[in-house]
């Protein structure tokens, strides 16, 4: 009998949501999925926690495979106005890319930003973040993750409470940054 | 010495339900209310919680009545619970009323309109007085009304689909044409409405108000807090049917109908700025189950909403906020009974602030 | 081929299948499943809390379901900790600070039906989920443990404004200029602020919040917490949190500083729970059997936890 990847089930989804809530209220809190992913990547496994008819998504890099596509249902749009965008962070972004910011009376409406990179908590790209849900200040290095993101991040949320939210992700570890969320880095200048 | 606060709360709940359900059963000879009763007998109150409930489903309705013991805002409230608990399978394309298999269609703007005016089973002309005979009513009697009637009537006087009245104005040019929908219809119960909001998420919000507040905020307009002044076009009552798309070939079948009321009233013109000839105003009002007063209140804050969501409302029923986040049963009436509930922790703090205030003016 | 693969994984386990979701086990004709809503709600809570998370302060709207409890009884705390909940939760249910009182026992109950496995508890520092209404636990609540609050009224400016759309802009702005307004013409009319709960408080430096029927003795339980506080409006369907860590400030005056409920006595003495002797807690009064006044913590748990440390 063919069994359903984990990531389907109602329960899993539920592990995954609530390893999602937490690093989202302590960004820079890494969350190891691979319990939950059976063969699936974490991109995946929050992809179909979130996902729906009722929302939409963007992936222009085609990190999801068709097949996958069908079964998360969200309906597909441009970078610039969907629900949920992911891109593949290990190459900058594209010259003009803009997600959507929200709006001042409905900021919720600014996008969900899924970068996939390749390690979480180690590397060369030191986070210096500071914000709500972070004691202080809080250290944490990436690798694989193009900084220019970062630097474009900052433009995006500059003005709060407009602005996207980021998860980063790798094959199964998950790390957040809202959009209240400053990073400091030094060499970026930002 | 125990914790004053409890006072045995799990107790007293499952007593309080023991004293309901005793309520509800009461005599030791009489025989419990069957769905089937519920359905028929009580067509109207049956009618009232499917449209306000929200969920079509006969069944679950009259079992939601029997449980409620005929209080329409709990029966509906049944519904709308259960409601949350379905998933979203699929969705049915866009129907038009005059698909519908009538048991009554009505206009009172002309006298001749074609397939003519049907009254079908309505109270309208019922002279309000007592039939003492039904005090005492015997089974007997009571079921041999329905069979002699079906005996009786021709097959050609049963329910069949008419055009609709409004089709005719229209080709005199005297309502504005249809347009097709641009965007698919806002579904109130996926979204969260968000103020400006769609006639499209109005109207659905008022397919399932509660009747007396949509009616009572519609009469503020009919008696003079707006000037809708609306002639009733067409009202009718039938069965819908309902398409789905056939699962293997993508076909659309016939998986069924509902029972629904329609009413579409034309209201005094508007000038509007980029529009050469003046034409009616239309408002339109539906819902399911058999429930023309509430169609009709529909029908015209319909029109009273478009009129406000287009210039800045003169009247609360004009105003989209002050209607839609009024007429929902479930919410006003959950949010009255709240105050039922314990509020000692807000009243001592309320108690602080007024011995403080009082000492400060002493 | 999807449809047969779900069917067979619900019969193998019980479990309803999120995205390729359609029927339950069909034990019976109508049933319900773990944690009641359908999965596709919850999804839709849980992008809301997500959002809530995000955007701290910011009341994010979303479609609320009905509850088989009535709108007003914490239908938005409900659906938030339906949203929530695994069966490996350890969850306590308050209400006026109470385990026992009738809707927080009336909410447990209805969790225990639908969600199965789940630990109930009284004990505040042993529970991982607490849902509440008008009060945050006296024991201070701890890293990873989350609070989630019942909300009648979402938006402090609904004083100011009726209109909604109207809030909202104020709310993108900053703008809540009316609200300071009000809280000076108190000063001026009453000598003091007359908000005795619900007491405006401005989160991470921006957005106001109405952070519940709290009293205001709850209010600094808010500023940099451990634990993630979430607020759910189920009848006016908004969701808004308080991440841990945050800054959480009632307005107020340089002059007029905030201040909680007084419970000093006529002697200048800090009135005591006449049962555990607590001088720290939220006291309810209450009307003895005699006719005499007498005070009494509102938190159970804490007022059983002191009387047993006295033990």
């Amino acid at each position: 009998m063919l069994a359903i990847d984990a990531i389907w089930q109602a329960e899993t989804q539920q592990k995954i949501f609530r390893a999602l809530l937490n690093c989202m209220s302590l960004p820079g809190e890494i969350a190891d999925l691979s319990p939950y992913l059976g063969n699936s990547s974490a991109l995946l496994g929050v992809l179909a926690t979130l996902l729906d008819g009722t929302v939409s998504l963007s992936d222009e890099d085609e990190l999801i495979s068709q097949q996958v596509r069908h079964l998360l249902q969200a309906h597909t749009a441009s970078s610039e106005i969907a629900n949920f965008v992911v891109k593949d962070a290990t190459k900058p972004p594209q010259e003009g890319f803009l997600p959507n910011l929200g709006e001042l009376p409905n900021p919720e409406k600014g996008a969900t930003l899924i970068l996939q990179g390749e390690t979480l908590g180690v590397g060369d790209l030191p986070l210096l973040l500071r914000g709500p849900g972070v004691n202080g200040t809080r250290k944490v290095s990436i690798a694989e993750f193009h900084p220019e993101w970062f630097i474009h991040r900052q433009q995006w949320v500059e003005n709060f409470p407009l602005g996207i939210d980021l998860f980063l992700v790798t094959f199964t570890q998950v790390m957040a940054i809202p959009r209240a969320i400053t990073i400091e880095n030094l060499k970026l200048k930002i | 010495m125990g914790y004053i606060a409890i006072k045995g709360g799990e107790t007293a709940i499952g007593q309080a339900q023991e004293l309901l359900e005793f309520l509800r059963t009461h005599s030791f000879t009489a025989n419990p209310l069957s769905l089937d009763q519920i359905q028929h007998q009580l067509h109207f109150l049956h009618s009232r919680v499917l449209s306000e409930g929200g969920l079509y489903h006969p069944e679950l309705a009259s079992l939601a009545i029997k449980q409620s013991m005929g209080d329409t805002l709990e029966a509906a409230f049944y519904l709308r619970a259960y409601r949350s608990t379905r998933p979203r399978l699929s969705e049915t394309p866009l129907q038009g009323g005059k698909n519908m298999r009538l048991i009554r269609r009505i206009s009172a703007a002309f006298k001749d309109i074609p397939g003519g005016q049907m009254l079908g089973p309505t109270s309208d002309y019922l002279q309000r007085l007592f039939r003492f005979e039904l005090l005492d009513e015997s089974p007997e009697q009571f079921r041999k009304i329905a069979k002699s009637w079906l005996q009786e009537t021709p097959k050609e006087a049963l329910p069949t689909t008419f055009p609709k009245v409004l089709e005719s104005l229209r080709q005199e040019g005297l309502l504005p044409s249809v347009s097709e929908c641009p965007n698919r219809p806002f579904d109130i119960t996926r979204e969260p409405i968000v103020f400006p909001v769609t006639r499209s998420a109005a109207l659905a919000t008022m397919a399932r108000a509660e009747t007396g507040s949509i009616l009572a905020i519609a009469y503020s307009n009919m008696r003079g807090y707006g000037d809708i002044h609306p002639t009733v076009a067409e009202l009718r009552v039938g069965y819908l049917p309902v398409q789905m798309p056939h699962l293997v070939t993508g076909e659309l079948i016939e998986v069924g109908e509902i029972l629904m009321t329609e009413c579409e009233v034309v209201a005094m013109y508007d000038a509007e700025p980029n529009q050469n000839t003046p034409t009616f105003g239309l408002g339109y009002g539906a819902c399911f189950g058999h429930n023309e007063v509430k169609a009709i209140a529909m029908a015209i804050l319909d029109r009273a909403l478009q009129k406000g969501m287009k210039h800045s409302p003169d009247h609360p029923s004009e105003d989209p906020e002050f209607v839609l986040l009024h007429i929902d049963g479930i919410e006003s009436m959950g949010f009255a009974s709240h105050y039922k509930l314990p509020h000692y922790v807000t009243f001592q703090s309320d108690l602080d602030r007024l011995r403080s205030t009082q000492n400060q003016s002493r | 081929m999807i449809q047969s693969l779900t069917d067979e994984a619900i019969q193998k386990n019980g479990a309803s299948v999120g995205v390729l979701n359609t029927a339950s086990s069909e034990t019976n004709r109508y049933n319900y499943q773990f944690g009641f809503l359908d999965e596709y709600a919850k999804k839709e809570v849980r992008r809301t809390l997500l959002k809530a998370v995000a955007i701290p302060g910011y009341q994010v709207p979303y479609a609320s379901r009905e509850m088989p409890i009535a709108r007003g009884f914490g239908t938005g705390g409900l659906q938030i900790t339906l949203s929530l909940i695994g069966s490996n939760e350890i969850l306590k249910v308050i209400d006026q600070g109470s385990d026992d009182s009738v809707n927080a026992v009336n909410i447990r109950k209805f969790v225990a039906t639908t969600c199965p496995g789940v630990t109930l508890t009284r004990q505040t520092a042993e529970a991982t989920l607490i849902q509440s209404r008008h009060r945050i636990p006296e024991k201070r609540l701890k890293f990873g443990q989350i609070l989630v609050l019942q909300v009648p009224y979402p938006d402090p400016l609904v004083v100011v404004e009726p209109s909604e759309e109207k809030r909202k802009i104020m709310h993108g702005d900053g703008d809540y200029a009316r609200l300071w307004v009000k809280l000076y013409e108190d000063m001026v009319k009453f000598k003091e602020i007359t908000i005795s709960h619900r007491y405006p408080t401005r989160i991470n430096g921006f957005y106001v919040i109405d952070p519940s029927p709290i009293p205001r003795f709850d209010v600094p339980k808010l500023h940099q917490a451990e634990a993630l506080c979430l607020f759910g409006a189920g009848r006016e369907k908004k969701i808004y949190a308080v991440p841990p860590y945050t800054d959480a400030e009632p307005l107020s005056f340089s002059d007029i500083p905030f201040r909680v409920e007084d419970f000093t006595d006529e002697q200048g003495n800090r009135r005591t729970c006449q049962r555990c002797g607590s001088m720290t807690s939220f006291l309810n009064e209450l009307i003895d059997s005699k006719g005499a006044k007498v005070y009494q913590c509102s938190d159970s748990n804490y007022c059983d936890s002191q009387l047993g440390d006295q033990k």
